[in-house]
């Protein structure tokens, strides 16, 4: 039945006038132009270092992916609702730091602790945390109507000194969370299940397994849920979301709320994936966060956005990035490629829907 | 939402929604500007590739200087220098200032822009 309908399509094309025919292929090399460009990146990349396509170097790509997605997920929300929450970078590094300092053997923030409170509870606490922060997020934006941006903003800058003032408690005074329970990491960067190999094994760690946990619960929520609908209604058009029932102000703070309990979940995986945690982890998570969800179709217009849209975008981002540091490229140049995709992610946007009749 | 268009198959500025609510631009700048931005990206990645390479310097911490070297990804060092130190013994090349995590030259490869740091043992 897929022929018959790709034949179709194709007589379709042939019956076009030319012009229309040459439109057709405009429209198809520009709004995918993200696409290609990775995809002979890739090429590229694989043929002048092999090593790119072993297995260690995908299970590299697939881990770090896992790592970034919850955030990425949390902030897809906000995007739909054509806003934007730059917040969410120092939040990540709050419960990374909550989380590092107290499931450690060395307390040093709390010098007067003996042993480590237990995981679940430390996982509910951070969670809680970023929830409070989305709500704070969420509730300026639906009562007083302020732009997210500013709202975020400011959120940003005092979840910083909350950071900062927190690493000087204690017996800290500043310095890097380290030393962390074993229980801890081997809960996050543990064995899930290991690849052998011509020259041993590779190992994919559990957090890989918690990402996809999160992205399958956030596809349910956005959509077989009411909450999920009622975002997407809030997004597209305010007004008429409002006039047919829908409490937007509580849309509104509920996707912020979701979100802040996804950064907390994602600062409580890094903390134990990098192992350490600083008033510097989860600076400017959110740029990356934010491009990926561009490029993986969340658009700015507001009101669309799918949840594999998202996971591709993240793994594009990652697999171009993992590439470009094969080849050794100048990690100062990395930042203005970066810019330059979001700004290409962000066009292509646009004309997508802006020739949509 | 955007003005209906009667007219079909032309092309010229809708109103978009959203963060794009007060931009006006029409389509063929559009694809102007995804095509030169698309080709600076290409250029700033064949740049960046052409000038690739990790710039690994020696912080040789009192002794003589070595020469930073340029490694690619997964390469081993190249043979450097001793350097020398009055009154020291030259222990070997750390990640770290403090001496404690060795760097082995026949297995480590180099992965990223680093400085290695010498190590000191007095006579």
């Amino acid at each position: 039945m897929a022929e018959s309908k790709l034949k179709a399509r194709g007589e379709a094309f042939k019956e076009l006038s030319s012009k229309d025919k040459t439109k057709r292929i405009t429209d198809l090399l520009l709004n995918n132009a993200m696409y290609i460009i990775i995809i002979l990146a890739v090429i590229y990349i694989s043929i002048k270092v092999p090593a790119f396509l072993k297995l260690p170097s995908i299970v590299n790509v697939i881990s770090l992916t896992a790592a970034k997605l919850p955030i990425a997920l949390g902030i897809g929300g906000c995007i739909v609702l054509t806003g934007t929450d730059i917040s969410a970078g120092r939040v990540v590094g709050l419960t990374a730091c909550i989380s590092a300092s107290l499931l450690t053997t060395t307390f040093k923030v709390f010098p007067d602790m003996n042993s480590a409170p237990p995981i679940i509870l430390v996982i509910l606490l951070v969670i809680v945390t970023g929830g409070l922060v989305g709500l704070v997020n969420g509730f300026s934006v639906a009562k007083f109507k302020l732009h997210p941006f500013i709202v975020t903003l400011s959120t940003q800058l005092i979840v910083y000194g909350i950071i900062l003032m927190y690493l000087m408690k204690g017996s800290n005074n500043g310095q890097t969370l380290s030393g962390l329970t074993d229980g801890y990491r081997s809960l996050i960067t543990g064995t899930l299940f290991s690849i052998p190999t011509a020259t041993g094994s590779v190992a994919v760690p559990r957090y890989v397994l918690y990402s996809i946990i999160l992205v399958i619960l956030m596809w349910i929520i956005w959509n077989k849920t009411t909450f999920g609908k009622n975002m997407f209604a809030v997004g597209s058009n305010e007004e008429a979301a409002n006039v047919s029932g829908v409490n937007v102000s509580k849309t509104i703070m509920m996707v912020f709320v979701l979100a802040g309990m996804m950064y907390a979940i994602t600062g409580f995986l890094d903390g134990a994936r990098i192992a350490s945690a600083n008033a510097n982890t989860g600076l400017n998570y959110e740029c990356d966060a934010i491009a990926a969800c561009v490029i993986g179709g969340v658009s700015f217009v507001g009101g669309i956005g799918r949840i594999s849209g998202i996971v591709v975008g993240v793994l594009l981002l990652q697999i171009i990035f993992t590439g470009l540091n094969f080849l050794a490229v100048d990690a100062n140049m990395l930042y203005i490629i970066k810019g330059l995709i979001i700004l290409i992610a962000c066009a292509i946007d646009m004309r997508k829907y802006l020739v949509k009749k | 939402m955007g003005e209906e268009n009667q007219q079909t198959g032309q092309q010229e500025t809708r109103q978009l929604r959203g963060l794009y609510s007060k931009v006006k631009i029409s389509v063929r700048t559009l694809n102007i500007i995804i095509v030169v931005l698309a080709a600076a990206l290409v250029a700033c990645m064949a740049f960046a590739i052409a000038k690739g390479g990790f710039r690994v310097s020696f912080d040789s911490q009192g002794g003589t200087a070595v020469e930073t070297q340029i490694r690619m990804h997964g390469e081993l060092l190249e043979e450097t220098e001793t350097p020398t130190r009055e009154g020291f013994e030259f222990d070997g090349w750390y990640l770290d200032p403090g001496g404690t995590v060795p760097w082995d030259p026949e297995e480590d490869t180099v992965t990223e822009s680093m400085t290695l740091y010498a190590g000191w043992r007095e006579k």
